[in-house]
């Protein structure tokens, strides 16, 4: 199983919104990172192909994804950024919609919600209208949904957000028994999230995959590039200023532990620290906070 | 697919809301129909509702049965008679309404020809060129000839010689002479509210479909669907019929209340169309073939009306629009015979319409007496057929085009 992205361009208007992608994605969990506007979702619509591609194509398995209409689509989950769904419908008719939709047998299609159900902690919710659940359980529903048919693909488009840490933990091991021989690409903003669970990594940026690899691989980038230091309150607003900051902690005694990417230590007494993605994200990402500021 | 289709459309409370309230509309237009009627005989009697209804049956009851030139003769002799001491002729208890009533004298001579003169006093003096009293009995007896001649006139001079033949042609299968019972015909005020009420039908047609596929593509519930395996063309084609099916089935329940009231009420009216309605109507049809005809036209047009919103749901993201346009479509046949009433560019546009045959002052009740032609250099053809043909073609088309517009849809 092997979905090849290839040379995939989409623009709107005068607006590049995902720019000459290539990537091959191979049985695992691909996290796609990237900033607001980096053109992830637009990248995963056109996967989904509910997007047509300014120019570019997706091959499954050698055959363009256009082609294999029916077929693709039958191997396809998806959940997209927005949630939609008929505000009349519990739980129960909008799976069981769902599942008339993708095709399944009856008594396939009970197995599967009553075990999704379960698997998400649906089950006290399930004759419940869904637009007056929680935003967190309404996602939970749409990755139930997505995840109906078994699919060989799985595009999840900001699966976390709005869960609960104990439901994101459920979801992270859901997904990685789940991924065993599929595809499941998903992206989030919650980068720890994605360490977690993700094999493998994509990072875009203004529309363009910026760096593919497992996570180690990626973090060789800011090897050497992350430090902590201890700086005093009164300098903090100004080392702010100054340095890349990933976090704060405050350490009591009027003093803070300074968590920045930069390409040597800048402040003084800084430690090298072990890096994580969320080093590299911001490591990545520092141009746009700098254009922000000015 | 399209029973699940079919089962989440009436699983919304809306549409079931919108339904009963076509019901009602429906249910309170025969209600003025029946309850609305009244009657003032000469003797200064009132009659109200299915009394009236009773009295006018009664009184009408000498006009029943074929009219012969002989028995026109006989008629109208009878007329100048009563008339010849009196100041008028008086027409008692036209339907809902009350032409001028001669007062003084003796009633008795006015009571024994109000039967006729309720019946035929309309269409029988349109195609002499002359005042009412002016007519002779001798000149009464031509009237099926001299029908053809006028028919001829108008035609010739509002569309030309080719309106002019075709009118004669599909005028030769009438039947003559004509014929007169009481019914909802003539006996009713089916006329002007049952197209009230087929519109009311289109409209809710058209609210229930406006959000078929805009809303869903306004909440992103399409950018699921359209990633399952029947997500794309079995859906659209689901939802079309779906929405099809539940316009069908509004209409039929709807009439078939309006019509079962109307003819427990009234009863069927073999009367020949061109004696209720107008000289003009130009083919062999009696009131109950009108009926019918309406009935198919308005069919044919909520259909078409329907898929046509269907089509707009498929194209735009927003129900309102969806509805709004729709509501404009629905609405422009009815300001076009106002505004440009008799004007060849407002006939084409009212017909080609999807909402042709729908409207306040138009449909197949209007159109079937005003003997309109539609002409295109010396091809003249009548207004009716154009309206049942219009949507007959138009219904297919905007269905595809619905279907196409939902399985190239893009949320741009
Ligand atoms: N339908 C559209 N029309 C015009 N521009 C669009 C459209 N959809 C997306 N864009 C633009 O394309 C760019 C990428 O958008 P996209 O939604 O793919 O970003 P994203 O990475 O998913 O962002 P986020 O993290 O906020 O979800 C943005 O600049 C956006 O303004
Ligand atoms: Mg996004």
């Amino acid at each position: 199983m092997k979905v090849e992205i290839q040379n995939l361009t989409k623009r709107f208007g005068q607006k590049t919104a995902v720019d000459d992608v290539s990537l091959t994605l191979t049985s695992g969990v691909w996290g796609l990172i990237g900033a607001n506007g980096a053109g992830k979702t637009t990248l995963m619509r056109m996967l989904a192909g509910i997007l047509t591609p300014t120019s570019g194509r997706v091959l499954c398995d050698g055959a363009d994804t256009r082609a294999l209409g029916e077929a693709w689509r039958d191997m396809l989950g998806y959940l997209p950024q927005h949630f939609g769904f008929y505000p009349e419908f519990t739980v129960a008719d909008y799976l069981e919609y769902m599942a008339a939709l993708k095709g399944l047998e009856r008594d396939f299609a009970h197995k599967k919600i009553e075990e999704l159900c379960d698997i998400l902690s649906l089950t006290r919710v399930y004759k419940n209208k869904i637009k007056k659940l929680s935003g967190g359980t309404q996602r939970r529903v749409g990755i139930a949904q997505a995840m109906l048919n078994d699919p060989e693909v799985l595009i999840l488009d900001e699966p976390t957000s709005g869960l609960d840490p104990g439901e994101r933990v459920r979801f992270r091991n859901l997904l990685s028994e789940f991924a065993r021989d599929r595809i499941v690409l998903i992206s989030t903003h919650i980068v720890s999230d994605i360490e977690y669970i993700a094999a493998e990594n994509a990072i875009m940026k203004d529309g363009r995959l910026i760096d593919v690899g497992t996570t180690e691989q990626l973090l060789r980038a800011v090897e050497g590039k992350v430090f902590t230091a201890l700086v005093p309150d009164g300098l903090l607003a100004q080392t702010e200023r100054e340095v890349r900051v990933v976090s704060l902690k405050n350490e009591g005694g009027g003093r803070t532990l300074v968590r920045y990417v930069a390409d040597a230590p800048l402040l003084r007494g800084s430690e090298m620290a072990e890096p994580r993605l969320e080093d590299l994200y911001l490591w990545l990402f520092k141009d746009e906070r700098r254009q922000e500021d000015v | 697919m399209y029973k699940l289709e079919l089962k989440r459309l009436l699983k919304t409370r809306s549409t079931w809301i919108l339904m009963a309230s076509a019901l009602l509309v429906t249910l309170v237009l025969c209600c003025v129909n029946i309850f609305g009627a009244y009657y003032y005989s000469y003797d200064g009697e009132f009659f109200h509702a299915l009394d009236a209804t009773e009295m006018r049956r009664i009184v009408t009851a000498s006009a029943e049965g074929e009219w012969t030139p002989e028995r026109i003769r006989d008629v109208f002799a009878q007329i100048a008679g009563v008339a010849a001491n009196r100041r008028g002729i008086a027409v008692e208890g036209e339907t809902n309404d009350n032409y001028e009533i001669v007062t003084g004298g003796n009633n008795s001579g006015a009571a024994s020809i109000a039967g006729y003169t309720n019946t035929f006093l309309r269409s029988i003096p349109q195609v002499f060129d002359v005042y009412m009293d002016e007519i002779r009995p001798d000149m009464a007896a031509q009237y099926y000839t001299q029908r053809k001649a006028y028919i001829e006139e108008v035609m010739t001079l509002n569309y030309g010689p080719a309106a002019a033949e075709a009118a004669l042609r599909l005028d030769e299968n009438t039947t003559e002479p004509f014929y007169y019972e009481f019914g909802f015909g003539t006996g009713s005020d089916t006329a002007s509210t049952l197209p009230v009420s087929l519109f009311a039908i289109a409209v809710v047609c058209s609210i229930i479909c406006a959000p078929v596929f805009a809303s869903d593509y306004s909440t992103g519930a399409d950018d699921i669907q359209r990633c399952t395996r029947y997500g794309c063309k079995r859906l659209g084609r689901a939802k079309l019929l779906a929405a099809m099916t539940l316009s069908a089935v509004l209409y039929i329940i709807c009439t078939a209340v309006f019509v079962a009231l109307t003819l427990a009420v009234y009863g069927d009216d073999k009367t020949s169309a061109q004696l209720a309605l107008d000289a003009l109507v130009l083919i062999d049809i009696d009131m109950n073939g009108v009926l019918v005809l309406t009935l198919i036209a308005g069919f044919l047009s909520v259909l078409a009306m329907t898929a046509f919103t269907l089509w707009l749901s498929a194209r735009m993201r927003s129900s309102v629009a969806v509805l709004a346009v729709a509501l404009a479509v629905a609405m422009t046949p009815t300001f076009l015979v106002i505004l440009l009433r008799e004007s060849a560019l407002g006939d084409w546009l009212r017909l080609l319409l999807p909402s042709g045959g729908l409207g306040l002052g138009t449909g197949m009740f209007v159109d079937i007496q005003i003997g309109e032609f539609l002409t295109i250099g010396s091809f003249a053809i009548w207004t009716p057929f154009v309206m049942l043909a219009a949507p007959a073609i138009e219904t297919p088309l905007f269905a595809l085009l619905a279907k196409r517009a939902y399985v190239r849809h893009e949320c741009a």
